[in-house]
């Protein structure tokens, strides 16, 4: 028992020996303990990036009254100058009443002249019979025909007046359908690009009031479109800015519309927000990619550490300070914080080297 | 006992030398540093591009579609004169109809004319024959008085008479008209095609079958302002963004230029399409064939940016960490992050350019 003890003893010891490999070459090593940093004056702020992207003013056209498609004049992606037409609707039975009215009109002009001249001749019919009348001295006849002749006056009176009110109605018909069928194109007010246009749209169609029917892009009047930033955000922002490209704009949001957003808000819609160039950008075009920058918590000129140089114990903030090679604790208070960066209000100096932990 | 004692200074002659033993292929103390760590790689901050680009599979979309019907009612069918794929040139004749003409109305339509006509002819002439009679009858009046009133009748009959004609004659021109638009409407039996084009649909119909008022009947396309489409859920394409499209086989593809014309990223959420729609720039030579086609276009591009490799980012506890080399040592950086994709990372702030960063 004792030998085998013995054996394995010795074999444990020179195992160990023979197993030895060869240690691997260290590559450039680089020192880690000890690490401290100098407090240092700088700007500290915090940036947020909003995705967003260079987008023209975009109108929606509809018509005010419903009616069936006569005509597209356009296609979907085509280029359109100001007072091209869009879409007509079909007229054809407007025109059709326009024309018969016209004509109605027409008629009932010649219409009231014969009936005028007729009545004037009926007056003077009456008139010399009365004359025959009151010649004879048959004043019961005469009062009667001058009754006629009152009557008569009456009778025209009423005609006329008749006549006059269908006139009103038939103009004031012939009015309200030129004006309909001229609001039944709709014209491009400015030049641009037809952005949409649905392809089920077809000769034929009604299309009820209001319906939206074309959607014009106008690149020449360009803006930055984002996910919605609040206006808090915005108001108590340092700077915004948009970069497009290798380059940085100046940039104002366009106020929101505080119902349009309540009403975008409960239908679910996702809110966007939109930026105006603050000064005139040639260069720029539609689709381009783009960012808004809304820098907030800025501070000039502050006395900076990074962030993972403090600790924290009983809401106090406090770092290490190297005196000599050994770290010494110090409280300090503490202003803007971000994750790289916080501000030392008191309790540093500008120089002094400070423990990074990490 | 001796044994033991053996064995004991056997175990102690091998392990004392073996304490002592100065191997090459073990770590001396010198070279032993507990607060180092290695690295292979590093890399620069340094200020360049970040960039995404997006492919998409396109196809062809023809905007100018039309569906053509009769536009008549009262139509049988006969026969067609194209076939689906057919190339077509305006006023070529697509479809013949037989109307079925309605007779009764027709004839009632030119009897009523004809009657009316006669009508005025025959009470024309009793107007005028009753003036004349008037005429006569004034000349043999004596009587002043009585002489007035009939000049007067007579000018009333006459003036009647001028307002029955202008009334018979609008209302024949009214039922002219009429009647001659229901011959128009007779002779039509033809569909024509608007427009040079592709016929892409030809609905089915047998010989005599009663065609409907606005059924479509035939479907075609023009092939001037030919866009190309591409699906857009994602938006990664925006309106007037420029792309490049390959057409063609993997081993000998033609590229092309062109700019999204109509994308949904600028429409409201109820009106998208799901779809963008690309119109190539003009080119010379001849139109390729519009197979395997693919859309590439640069979602994403900011330049003049702080850009580093996106495997030197640590995730630390929801922060973005980089380790950087600093007079030797290593110093972690926290930093923040604009954007970052599956290769390189934008850093808005944390890091100055000209910073060591070790990558592995």
């Amino acid at each position: 028992m004792k030998k085998w003890i013995c054996i394995w003893l010795f074999l444990a010891l020179c195992a160990p020996c023979a197993l030895a490999q060869e240690a691997p070459e260290l590559l450039e090593p680089a020192g880690v303990q000890m690490n401290a940093v100098e407090a240092f004056i700088g700007d500290i702020s915090s940036i947020a990036v909003h995705p967003a992207s260079v987008v023209p003013y975009v109108e929606e056209f509809f018509f005010e009254q419903e009616g069936v498609i006569e005509e597209m004049h356009v296609i979907i992606g085509q280029q359109v100058k100001a007072g091209d037409p869009l879409i007509t609707l079909d007229t054809e039975s407007e025109t059709e009443r326009v024309q018969t009215l016209h004509r109605q009109l027409e008629e009932l002009e010649t219409n009231t002249a014969y009936e005028q001249e007729l009545a004037e001749i009926d007056l003077a019919i009456l008139n010399a019979e009365l004359r025959q009348l009151n010649r004879k001295g048959d004043a019961t006849a005469a009062a009667l025909k001058e009754l006629d002749i009152q009557q008569k006056k009456l009778d025209l009176e009423l005609a006329a007046d008749l006549r006059a009110l269908e006139k009103e109605k038939l103009t004031g018909e012939l009015e309200r359908l030129e004006t309909e069928i001229q609001k039944n194109v709709l014209y491009a007010p400015f030049d641009g690009r037809v952005a949409y246009m649905s392809s089920e749209w077809r000769h034929g169609d009604y299309v009820g009031a209001f319906t939206p029917l074309i959607y014009l892009a106008d690149d020449s009047r360009l803006l930055v479109e984002s996910d919605y930033i609040s206006n808090t955000t915005l108001d108590f922002a340092h700077a915004v800015y948009a970069q497009v490209g290798s380059k940085q704009y100046a940039m104002t949001a366009t106020p929101v519309d505080e119902k349009k957003y309540m009403a975008q808000v409960l239908a679910g819609v996702k809110l966007r927000r939109q930026f105006t160039f603050d000064e005139p950008t040639e260069e720029l075009e539609a689709g381009q990619y783009a960012v808004i920058c809304v820098e907030s918590n800025y501070r000039p000129d502050a006395l900076l550490v990074p962030t993972n140089t403090l600790y924290t114990a009983d809401r106090t903030r406090y770092l290490y300070v190297m005196e000599n090679g050994v770290r010494v604790r110090r409280e300090v208070t503490v202003g803007v914080t971000t994750d790289w960066y916080t501000q030392i209000i008191e309790g540093l100096q500008e120089g002094e080297l400070v423990y990074v932990k990490e | 006992m001796l044994r033991n004692k053996l064995c004991l200074l056997l175990a102690l002659c091998l392990f004392v030398p073996s304490a002592l033993a100065e191997s090459p292929s073990i770590i001396s103390n010198e070279m032993i540093q507990t607060e180092t760590v290695n690295y292979s790689k590093t890399a620069v901050v340094e200020v360049g591009e970040y960039k995404r680009d997006y492919n998409a599979t396109a196809s062809e979309y023809y905007p100018n579609t039309y569906e053509l019907a009769a536009e008549i009612d009262n139509a049988s069918f006969l026969k067609y004169h194209v076939a689906r794929s057919q190339q077509v040139k305006k006023g070529d004749i697509l479809a013949t109809f037989t109307i079925e003409v309605d007779e009764a109305a027709t004839a009632s339509a030119k009897l009523s004319l004809e009657r009316a006509q006669e009508d005025y002819l025959s009470n024309s002439a009793k107007k005028r024959e009753e003036i004349s009679e008037m005429l006569r009858e004034q000349s043999s009046i004596r009587d002043a008085c009585e002489r007035e009133v009939m000049t007067l009748r007579i000018r009333r009959a006459q003036v009647a008479y001028e307002q029955y004609c202008y009334q018979q004659e609008c209302a024949i021109a009214r039922m002219t008209e009429e009647a001659a638009e229901l011959e128009e409407a007779n002779s039509s039996c033809y569909l024509y095609a608007p427009y040079d084009g592709v016929i892409t649909h030809v609905a089915y119909k047998r010989e005599g079958e009663k065609i409907y008022a606005n059924e479509t009947l035939i479907t075609m396309y023009r092939e001037d302002g030919m866009l190309l489409r591409i699906s857009n859920d994602q938006l990664y394409f925006r309106y007037g963004m420029p792309v490049s499209v390959t057409i063609g086989p993997k081993n000998n593809p033609e590229v092309f230029q062109g700019r999204v014309v109509a994308a949904d990223n600028i429409l409201p959420e109820n009106r998208r399409l799901g779809h963008a729609f690309i119109q190539l720039d003009p080119f010379e030579g001849e139109a390729p064939r519009m197979n395997r086609m693919t859309a590439t276009g640069t979602s994403e591009y900011l330049g003049n940016v702080m850009v580093i490799p996106r495997r030197a980012v640590t995730l630390d506890a929801g922060k973005n960490y980089v380790e950087c080399l600093v007079n030797g040592n290593l110093q972690k950086h926290f930093i923040n992050i604009g954007l970052s994709n599956m290769s390189n990372v934008w850093v808005l702030q944390g890091l100055d350019v000209g910073d060591t960063i070790i990558l592995d």
